[in-house]
């Protein structure tokens, strides 16, 4: 039986990079749209650290703004290599996404 | 501010206060009975490096006493935002994360974040089991991990290394002034030398290690009354006032019992000069800068 934890390991950082690309964002609200997508055992303990790995490889840029609860907000954007790592992963994605749906379906007609 | 925040920083300064006053008696007992001893002390407190070791001790313990109460009473006005069960979470993370291998820029940047996700959970009405998970050592350890900081022991070897030649080099100074200023003859005690070396391998280290321990499961209550005896009996008090204790019970027992054996008695009244000139001198600040470099370049391929 496949493991979640690890295939969801894996395609974390090409969703978030994906949320990020369509406008800016902040972490709490990213975890809160991979939760509206059905990622239901997610939480921002899972997430955040993500978002420092992808800001300390340089996929992502913050910037600070202004919160009405406290600190400072940070605001994520794509860099352009993380533009080019979010199209790698959409490639990749579908090649192997058309791969398991050709077993998956074969296994089914069977 | 939570009450049980206020309350469990209220045991902290209360215990600190104890163990501060506590440590200055011992000193100063100790002290009385060096001076009847030896009688070295005549010319004043200062020309002994008993008495220096004596005075120093006692102003980190004011000092030490004086900074937990103005850490218990400063109030970031953002932190006092969280509730109660927020407000215990963030502030023992925070000293988690104060404890790492990160730069002070990056210990901010990080507490920061968290203190803003925590302030927007809880606007949600969330739980902070719902948040960051059930394990908040866990949760800590892959933020702290994120910035590529993984291995400590090597960390806190380095660290130890550093505050040793600090503690030298201050320690000559102090023992100079005995010697017309002149840095270069400040000869310091064996003794005054192996408490150092105990000081910065032993208590140290315990310190940082049990402080890093400090985040509890989930499933464990925090109570006051737990809190203040915790906080007073937990292993970063207990074992610096063990060791500490151990080391003046055997100088005691060396002297009285054994100071007629050669090589005792050479170690516990001979004294050297560390740092006979400006080229050791030069090289041993250059050394702590070095592996302040050395700890930074460190973690990035151990992490």
């Amino acid at each position: 039986m496949a493991d979640n934890t690890q295939m969801l390991k894996g395609l974390l950082e090409g969703c978030i990079l994906k949320i990020i690309s369509k406008r800016e964002t902040y972490g709490y609200a990213i975890c809160e749209e991979l939760n509206r997508f059905g990622f239901n055992e997610l939480n921002e303990g899972t997430v955040y650290p993500i978002l420092i790995r992808l800001e300390k490889n340089k996929m992502i840029f913050s910037v600070k703004k202004d919160s009405p609860l406290g600190p400072k907000r940070k605001y994520f954007y794509l860099t352009e290599e993380g533009e080019n790592q979010l199209e790698s992963f959409l490639v990749n994605w579908k090649r192997m996404q058309a791969r398991v749906n050709r077993i998956v379906e074969e296994d089914h007609d069977e | 501010m939570s009450k049980k925040v206020n309350h469990i920083r209220k045991g902290m300064v209360i215990s600190s206060l104890l163990l501060s006053a506590l440590l200055i008696i011992t000193v100063i007992v100790y002290l009385k009975a060096s001076i009847n001893r030896s009688g070295d002390l005549e010319e004043g407190i200062l020309s002994s490096s008993t008495g220096i070791l004596a005075v120093v001790l006692i102003m980190l313990a004011i000092g030490a006493f004086l900074y937990t109460l103005v850490r218990s009473v400063r109030k970031n006005k953002n932190v006092a935002k969280l509730n109660e069960e927020y407000d215990i979470v963030f502030e023992q993370i925070a000293q988690y994360v104060g404890l790492s291998g990160l730069t002070f820029l990056e210990k901010r940047e990080l507490n920061n974040e968290i203190l803003s996700l925590f302030l927007e959970a809880q606007q949600d009405n969330k739980r902070v089991d719902e948040v960051i998970g059930s394990n908040y050592q866990s949760f800590a350890d892959n933020m702290i991990g994120a910035y590529g900081v993984k291995n400590y022991f090597l960390y806190d070897i380095l660290s130890s290394i550093q505050y040793l030649v600090l503690y030298l080099v201050a320690g000559q100074y102090m023992m100079s002034l005995k010697y017309n200023g002149n840095y270069f003859n400040g000869k310091m005690d064996y003794t005054t030398i192996l408490f150092f070396v105990l000081i910065s391998f032993t208590i140290l280290p315990i310190l940082y290690k049990s402080k890093r321990n400090i985040i509890k499961h989930k499933s464990q209550d925090v109570n006051t009354v737990r809190n203040y005896l915790s906080s007073v009996l937990s292993p970063m008090i207990i074992f610096p006032i063990i060791i500490i204790g151990v080391f003046i019970l055997i100088n005691e027992v060396l002297i009285r019992f054994f100071d007629h054996i050669r090589w005792v008695s050479f170690f516990l009244y001979g004294s050297i000069v560390v740092i006979p000139s400006p080229l050791i001198l030069g090289f041993l600040l250059l050394l702590v800068v070095l592996l302040y470099y050395l700890k930074r370049k460190l973690r990035r391929i151990i992490g």
